[in-house]
């Protein structure tokens, strides 16, 4: 072998040494920065007190008309279908004009127990909608959702029927 | 030859290696000390604490008050702009409810922070002050417009019939024995007091049921006839409360002021916010109120002649049941007729 081939062949693996002491040192770097960097996620904290505050809004659930008081179990079937109704929890949960925080999808269930339909409506749809479609692709990791089913009654032609309410909460994390 | 440059060569690699590692490691302590100087990570935290507060607050359907005093408090400047919580710089937004007054403003170092939710408001503040317990939340979407009042100043009380030997001179109503103080007479007073000092100029018609100078009888029936005849658009009808113990003593505790409204009237709705109205600025005026409450009423299970029937309007219309009229001492029912006229006459024109 002669001088330049051994001078390329230690330049080669000088090269490559260095190549892995700045690869074990970024590594090291990402490992430290995860570890002490200041990330504090609270995107479960907070779906959860958006679908808490679904779950007792005045524009889903029945309000007595004596005492002015929300009845956190009786969903009210006229509310519930109005078409007034994303708008209203737009603006009962209003994170600004252009909600880029949070989506939700709320679902009556009438066919929980017994055969019957659902009906869902929507909590900034828009933004639900693309959430979803994250959530559902490879890198959906990103993206976090909070269900919560709660049993209920709904009122409906002044007759009570027995659903379960879910609401399905999507953040990104 | 060859080996010696091969060894050289090593040992400058190895010295270079351990000059980066050094270079790096000296920009990482920098990063990390940068953090913790400029408390990135309170930053953080306490944008998203604070956002989270404000949706439990938001979302709470009473009253409360908040004290917050994370240990960094004092170290950054506080901001609420676009539904964002801005700690020096580091943003996490929350959701407002649009039907609930917010308050906020900004703040720097402050000591400590202050929830206020009251009703359909909710504030921010550096002070700490004590919550209205008596709020009573009202309904947004309604704003009573009311521009022609009339006053009921409730039962009367005819003495001069009575010194004449009359069945009918009307009604003292509740009755304090040791200070001689009579409902009929304590309404006419504050009725008084309402019709001719408050409301003059708030709005542009004011009527009354009976007299609010001299007090004189009038039989319900009277009184209704009268109330259609006005025809203003909201009626407001005075009483004195009235409470005393199983063994006849004042009920000094109990000094509560009640809202009663028609349930089966086409403007209960109206009149629901109308009492709500009177009460949170009666509670907030009048610390001595223990209680408020408003009552919707079905009239058709009173009697004809009871207190409550003036209420058989269709304009807006609200009977106020105020204080204990059994109370002897500082009793605001006699001594601030001034604050609770102030306070209804706020509530039927705020401006």
């Amino acid at each position: 072998m002669n001088k330049k081939a051994i001078y390329t062949l230690d330049l080669m693996i000088w090269i490559l040494r260095l190549a892995f002491v700045l690869i074990v040192i970024f590594v090291v770097s990402l490992l430290i920065r995860k570890h002490i960097f200041a990330k504090v996620d609270v995107s479960t904290t907070d779906s959860l007190l958006v679908s808490s505050r679904l779950l007792r809004s005045e524009h889903i659930f029945y309000t007595n008309p004596l005492t002015n008081k929300i009845d956190a179990g009786i969903i009210d079937w006229g509310k519930f279908m109005s078409s007034d109704l994303e708008r209203d929890l737009f603006y009962a949960i209003y994170y600004g004009e252009k909600n880029r925080h949070a989506g939700a999808k709320l679902t009556v269930d009438f066919g929980y127990f017994f055969p019957g339909p659902k009906q869902d409506v929507y909590y900034n749809k828009k933004f639900y909608d693309e959430l979803l479609i994250q959530k559902k692709a490879w890198f959906g990791g990103r993206v976090g959702a909070t269900i919560t089913s709660v049993p209920v009654f709904v009122l409906k032609n002044g007759k009570l029927e027995e659903a379960v309410f879910t609401v399905e909460v999507l953040e990104y994390e | 030859m060859r080996k010696k440059s091969q060894a050289m060569s090593a040992a400058m690699f190895v010295m270079f290696e351990i000059f980066l590692v050094l270079i790096i490691s000296a920009a990482l302590y920098q990063q990390y000390a940068n953090i913790e100087n400029k408390g990135i990570y309170e930053t953080k935290f306490i944008s998203r604490d604070l956002a989270l507060i404000l949706d439990a607050a938001y979302g709470s359907g009473g009253n409360m008050k908040y004290v917050y005093n994370p240990a960094s408090l004092a170290k950054f400047t506080y901001s609420f702009d676009g539904n964002n919580v801005v700690v020096d710089g580091e943003s996490y937004p929350y959701g407002s409810d649009q039907s609930v007054l917010s308050k906020f403003r900004s703040f720097s170092k402050p000591v400590l922070l202050f929830v206020y939710k009251e009703g359909s408001s909710l504030e921010i503040s550096d002070v700490s002050r004590e919550i209205n317990p008596n709020y009573v939340p009202c309904d947004s979407t309604i704003v009573p417009e009311i521009r022609s009042v009339t006053i009921d100043p409730s039962r009367g009380w005819n003495a001069e019939l009575a010194k004449h030997g009359s069945l009918m001179p009307g009604e003292k109503g509740f009755v304090n024995t040791a200070k001689n103080w009579t409902e009929s007479k304590v309404a006419m007073d504050l009725s008084n007091v309402l019709a001719t000092r408050y409301l003059p100029g708030k709005v542009s018609k004011i009527d009354a049921t009976r007299s609010v100078k001299a007090d004189m009888n009038l039989a319900m029936a009277g009184r209704k006839k009268k109330i259609a005849e006005f025809n203003n658009d909201a009626l407001i009808s005075i009483r004195a409360g009235s409470s005393i113990n199983k063994d006849g003593t004042p009920n000094v505790a109990d000094r509560d002021v009640i809202a009663y409204v028609n349930f089966e009237s086409p403007a209960f709705k109206q009149s629901r916010k109308l009492a709500c109205l009177v009460l949170n600025q009666m509670s907030e005026s009048l610390k001595e109120i223990t209680g408020t409450a408003v009552v919707p009423v079905l009239l058709s299970q009173y009697d004809e002649d009871d207190p409550l029937q003036v209420l058989s309007t269709d304009k807006i219309a609200v009977q106020l049941e105020i204080g204990n009229i059994q109370v002897s001492e500082n009793n605001f029912l006699v001594e601030k007729r001034g604050e609770i006229a102030s306070a209804i006459t706020q509530a039927i024109n705020p401006k």
